[in-house]
């Protein structure tokens, strides 16, 4: 089966075509602002293989989607009312959306979202330290954005450990431009590095991550910057960019040679292995560590060196963690996924 | 076809390659500022998109005459292009005001972007180089009578409303973009009507507003006001008449060259009224933000008894001068010729997020006052904060010298740069914040 | 040598007299409701070593007049004036990175960071200046709440921010609570029969109003939950701990760029207060849970919360640290509260961590081991005393500096 797998950032949309069977793909990228007309361009490229299946990569579900959602009149009602929470990124899903139902019509569309496997995150991890009501009426919650990745990986973990799913203690370690580190248990997050927005947890590519809230009322005060500066500052200027002064990605900060990004490095490593530290607590243990994502070639040096910092004498020393990588790229698991809730809804 | 990179090859290999490469992209483009994939390079990549039909339409604007009172055709060209965004909901009241509303989320704030749409009779039509309806474009300026006050910042606000919409954000509270009629002769005749009757009627109260006249895209929060007075001196003697109208015209004229820009006036005009001689000085006083009209005409009053009383037993009366109005939709307006100096509090908080909105978005910021150099001049200002006591500011992209100038032009780029950076303080003041979510890789 | 140790509330002012090095609590007590005269009189609870408290009441309209009455009632009492003054300072800015003697310089040197530290520092800093007035030639030494982080190293103390906001602004970690973590471990090293300089510990400073986790490696802070200010990290009675930045950035919009409304909310009405709705104490959360009340489920995530985000710390900090040899717990909460020391150390075996239930619930006198038999880490509970800690601190520095050739010996 031919499933289109569409990616809408802010300003452009990943695409990707997955045929029968095998592993051959088309890909490219489209400019956000002519939908209609890119899709329509899109629909004559491939009318040799066209598309039987669209699956759609929606950013951000909050509470409402809670796992793959058909697109369809209530699946979009839904998603409108959420576009406050994502107001950079729903926008364009949506126009999308109504687009691909003109371009494509009659072809089933399937929304797989980042933050679904993380809508199940229990409250005591979810819920920030503010009063309850404001969190409440601001929609002010903890969640993941790289769900999808952390569902399969975890997933593929489990599967190698040869253990009863249901007791299966899995850190799963997500290396995107967003970092991600989230503790599952049993196939169910309890915790998780990101927060209300992917700014909160470990620093990114071009974004601070965990920050003493104190430090953005500082730069108010001192700086007499209004939030949005702030916000341009945190989260284009910061991370490893800011730690290094120059743009760095995480596969070179881990390369062996990297010895002049070493401080980055070591503010990055200090603080992933805090994250691991709590999901181990959160958990009571863990039996393997599993690294995707697009960087997940760094495992080869964070793996060896994570499972013995974790590992604890008079502790689990005679049962170590494990450390694995997932190597699958998102549209392949987007494309997989696609094809078992088709299964399913055929089967139900 | 807006397609890049069609590669056909393995998922593996491309997906990576493609990774990589949408990465380096992205992080190069983290190097040079203005690259970013933040909202304000959104905001500004569809302005960029935006660009010609706004250039086009501030032409068509500045070649559709619109003197004050008589509005209707530019009226009609702004409601055309307000339904095309397309705006919420588009209409015109009854004065002929232009009415344009997105509404947001959330029942307030409310923000109020107004330019007036009339312009001033054109002065000294021999000197302009082409028709002041010419409309042209020479050396990046365009030409033509209202370019600066203020076509060029009325095209903007339409282009703010249709920026914001293009760029897909949704917004907290409500934007209205109001233009009205009859500032330039009649006193900000269409924006009271727009405050008493129009907005009320749909339950709006805008929180703030936001003034398009030009401030060379500064920040500008106030200037002085002026006063139309009639100076009417009357008396059976008709020497005695003339000679009181005219000390009290050379009194002030001295005046005027001792203290310059406070006041104009004209010589006085004289008529017989059954069996009375009267004269007439038309006298127009500039208002400090600590003046108020009852005191300038009580002083005024006894200035000019002063100097008539040393010419014999004339009586001088002094009153605001006013005025019946015909509007284009056929109403009649009587019009007070007072426009109070007027001045938001540079600290407010409307000023404070506008100018941090402006600096998000790489916009200077600098705050300023119209200097108002020739008397008879003024904004809508003064009826907002003064009235209906709206925090009011102006941000336009019109120099304040060129506003009633010969070969009067307004800058392209700066047309442009106001949509932009109004669209950057209406997000700050009514959007929805864009915190934490920027980059399109997460 | 008789050291005061003077620790400044915001309107209240705690002393101790203690006897150096044989360190002998001679008097202490507090004076409470410095400031404008109110509807209660200010007054000096005082004791004397093995007597019975007694109240002065004496108009105190500042720290200064406060020192004056504490100094003339000790005179009164004991019969001693101090020899030095211990004061403790919250926030040393980063200028110092040691306890040091105060006079003219250092005194203007404080006064130049009061803004990094705006409720803790003017008050004490203020005190100092008086202090000098009155005894310009008694010897003063300044003991920082930071100084004992100082050692945390850049990678933990730095933030993925712009190079130029960490160097222009001082923008970095600095951590609090450091007078009672170095206490406390220098306890249990004594305890465990260990040199300081080769403990490793999680130090879990509980107090009913703020609280922080310090990883020890060697004797030394290598990390601590709160941050550039008090405001990271727990959740505590009323600030909010950990909150994504983008929160603090939505409200700051929503109030229209009102920072200091954002900084009050974040400060002084989240934590505990904030979720319970009810009290900033966690132990009526936990009371409200356990006693089942009918309006119990707002308190019941205000606890669960609370004790959430202590179980990670721990958990990151035992990461941090290695192979950790002991979890030390103080302060009100610590020392008192064995449903947390227990909901943090539970099933935390496969850190070599195991917590003995019955000791646990009947830790009695202080200081205890709680560990199970088969526990590598040794879970103390000890109580904290900064006063101690502080006169240990001015003490050591006032003889080294007196005989510069003699080093210190620790413990």
């Amino acid at each position: 089966m031919n499933i289109l797998v569409l990616k809408p950032g802010v300003r452009s949309i990943d695409w990707s075509l997955t045929g029968d069977g095998t592993r051959h793909t088309r890909a490219g990228q489209m400019d956000a602002a002519h939908i209609d007309r890119n899709l329509q361009a899109l629909r004559g490229a491939l009318a040799d293989a066209p598309p039987e299946t669209i699956a759609v990569r929606v950013n951000h579900g909050g509470t409402k989607f809670r796992g793959p959602a058909i697109a369809d009149a209530s699946s979009l009602a839904a998603l409108t009312e959420l576009v406050p929470e994502a107001p950079l990124h729903l926008p364009v899903v949506l126009s999308l959306l109504e687009s691909g139902s003109r371009v494509f019509q009659n072809v089933p569309t399937i929304l797989f979202f980042e933050t679904a496997f993380f809508s199940r995150l229990p409250r005591r991890e979810s819920a920030y330290g503010i009063d309850s009501d404001l969190a409440q009426s601001l929609g002010l919650r903890r969640q993941g954005y790289h769900g999808i990745y952390h569902e399969a990986a975890s997933a593929h973990a489990i599967r190698q450990l040869g253990i009863p799913p249901r007791r299966a203690r899995v850190l799963s370690i997500c290396l995107e431009p967003h970092p991600e580190i989230a503790a599952v248990l049993g196939n169910r997050p309890v915790t998780c590095t990101s927060g209300a927005t992917p700014l909160e947890g470990l620093p990114g590519h071009t974004s601070c991550g965990e920050l003493d809230p104190n430090i953005v009322l500082t730069l108010a005060r001192k700086l007499g910057w209004g939030p949005e500066q702030i916000n341009t500052a945190l989260t284009q200027r910061s991370g490893l960019l800011g730690l290094a002064g120059c743009p760095v990605m995480l596969d070179d900060l881990f390369a062996a040679e990297a010895a002049d990004l070493a401080p980055a490095r070591a503010v990055l490593e200090n603080r992933i292995l805090s994250a691991c530290g709590a999901g181990m607590a959160a958990m009571g243990g863990v039996d393997t560590l599993v690294f995707s994502g697009r960087f997940h070639t760094a495992a080869k040096a964070l793996g060896p060196w994570l499972s013995t910092r974790l590992t604890f004498r008079g502790g689990n020393e005679r049962h170590p963690p494990r450390w694995i990588g997932f190597e699958e790229p998102l549209d392949r698991v987007i494309a997989e996924r696609a094809q078992i809730v088709l299964l399913e809804s055929a089967t139900a | 076809m807006e397609f890049i990179n069609i590669y056909q090859t393995t998922t593996n290999n491309i997906l990576q390659y493609l990774a990589r490469q949408v990465l380096s992209t992205e992080i190069e483009q983290c190097e040079t500022n203005g690259k970013e994939l933040n909202m304000y390079n959104l905001l500004k990549s569809k302005n960029d998109g935006l660009k010609d039909d706004l250039i086009a339409f501030t032409q068509k604007l500045i070649r559709t005459p619109s003197p004050s009172l008589g509005e209707s055709e530019a009226a009609t060209l702004v409601e055309q292009e307000l339904k095309r965004i397309p705006c919420d909901k588009v209409f015109r009241d009854d004065v002929g005001n232009v009415i344009g509303l997105m509404l947001g989320r959330e029942a307030e704030p409310t923000v109020l972007l107004n330019c007036h749409m009339d312009t001033v009779p054109v002065s000294h039509e021999t000197l302009w180089k082409e028709s002041p309806t010419s409309g042209s474009i020479s050396e990046g300026r365009i030409y033509g009578l209202g370019a600066a006050d203020c076509k060029g910042g009325l095209a903007a606000h339409v282009y703010t409303a249709a920026l914001l919409k293009r760029s897909l954000l949704p917004l907290r509270g409500n934007l209205v973009i109001a233009a009205t009629v009859a500032e330039e002769n009649g006193c900000s005749i269409g924006v009271r009507h727009l405050m008493e009757k129009t907005l009320p009627a749909i339950n709006l109260k805008p929180t703030y507003a936001i003034l398009g006249e030009p401030t060379g895209l500064g920040l500008y929060y106030g200037h002085d006001g002026w006063v139309e007075m009639d100076i009417n001196v009357e008396g059976n003697n008709p020497f005695l008449v003339d000679d009181a109208a005219n000390a009290i015209f050379n009194e002030y004229s001295s005046r005027n060259t001792d203290e310059p820009g406070t006041l104009s006036l004209q010589r006085p005009r004289f008529r017989n009224d059954a069996g009375r001689r009267q004269a007439t000085i038309q006298m127009n006083r500039r208002l400090r933000p600590a003046e108020n009209v009852g005191s300038i005409l009580t002083q005024t009053k006894h200035e000019a008894n002063m100097v008539a009383q040393a010419n014999g037993t004339v009586a001088v009366a002094v009153a605001v001068r006013q005025e019946n109005q015909k509007l284009y939709t056929g109403q009649t307006t009587l019009v007070r010729r007072v426009v109070q100096a007027w001045m938001t509090d540079p600290f407010h908080v409307l000023m404070e997020r506008a100018r941090q909105a402006l600096s998000a978005a790489d916009c200077m910021a600098r705050p300023g006052k119209w200097a108002l150099d020739r008397i008879g001049m003024g904004t809508a200002g003064s009826v907002l904060t003064g009235e209906f006591h709206v925090p009011t500011i102006g941000y336009g992209p019109g120099s304040e010298l060129m506003a009633h100038a010969v070969d009067e032009s307004v800058s392209v780029e700066k047309v442009s740069e106001a949509v932009y950076g109004t669209a950057a303080m209406v997000h700050g003041l009514i959007g929805i914040p864009v915190f934490g979510w920027t980059a399109d890789e997460i | 040598m008789n050291i005061l140790v003077l620790n400044c509330g915001s309107s209240s002012l705690k002393y101790r007299l203690i006897s150096m090095p044989a360190e002998t609590e001679l008097a202490g007590g507090e004076a409470q409701r410095i400031g404008p005269p109110t509807a209660k009189p200010s007054r000096i609870v005082h004791h004397v070593c093995g007597q019975a408290p007694q109240v002065h009441i004496a108009p105190m309209a500042n720290h200064a007049s406060a020192f004056e009455q504490v100094v003339r009632i000790l005179q009164q009492t004991v019969g001693r004036t101090p020899d030095a003054i211990g004061h403790r300072i919250v926030h040393d800015g980063g200028l110092f990175g040691a306890h040091s003697r105060l006079d003219d310089k250092t005194i203007a040197q404080l006064e130049t960071i009061n803004d990094m530290a705006p409720i803790h520092n003017p008050p004490a800093v203020n005190l100092t200046k008086a202090c000098r007035k009155l005894y310009p030639t008694l010897p003063q030494v300044a003991v920082f709440d930071t100084v004992f982080h100082a050692t945390i190293p850049e990678a933990a103390r730095t933030y993925a921010i712009p190079g130029w906001m960490s160097r222009d602004l001082g923008i970095r970690k600095y951590g609090f609570h450091g007078i009672s973590h170095q206490y406390v471990a220098t306890e249990a090293a004594r305890l465990l029969k260990r040199r300081m300089n080769t403990l490793n510990a999680v130090s879990c400073h509980l107090g009913s109003g703020g609280a922080s986790l310090c990883a020890i490696v060697n004797g030394k802070s290598v990390d601590n939950t709160m941050g550039y200010s008090p405001l990271q990290g727990l959740v505590m009675s009323t600030r909010c701990g950990d909150l994504d930045p983008a929160i603090a950035l939505r409200l700051m919009a929503l109030s229209e760029g009102d920072y200091k409304s954002v900084e009050q909310l974040l400060n002084e009405r989240s934590g505990v207060l904030g979720l319970s709705g009810q009290s900033a104490d966690i132990r009526d959360a936990l009371a409200a849970v356990s006693r089942g009340d009918a309006h119990s489920a707002r308190p019941e995530l205000a606890a669960q919360i609370y004790l959430w985000r202590l179980r990670k710390y721990l958990g990151a900090y035992l990461a941090t640290v290695g192979n950790a040899d002991a979890v030390i717990f103080t302060d009100t909460v610590g020392e008192t509260v064995p449903a947390v020391r227990w909901a943090m150390c539970a099933n935390m075996e496969d850190f070599g961590l195991a917590i003995d239930p019955a000791l646990n619930d009947h830790a009695g006198r202080l200081p205890t081991d709680i560990s199970a038999p088969g526990s590598r880490v040794r879970i103390l509970v000890i109580a904290t005393n900064e006063e101690l800690s502080i006169a240990r601190s001015a003490y050591s520095l006032l003889t080294s500096e007196s005989k510069p050739e003699k080093k210190g010996v620790a413990v």
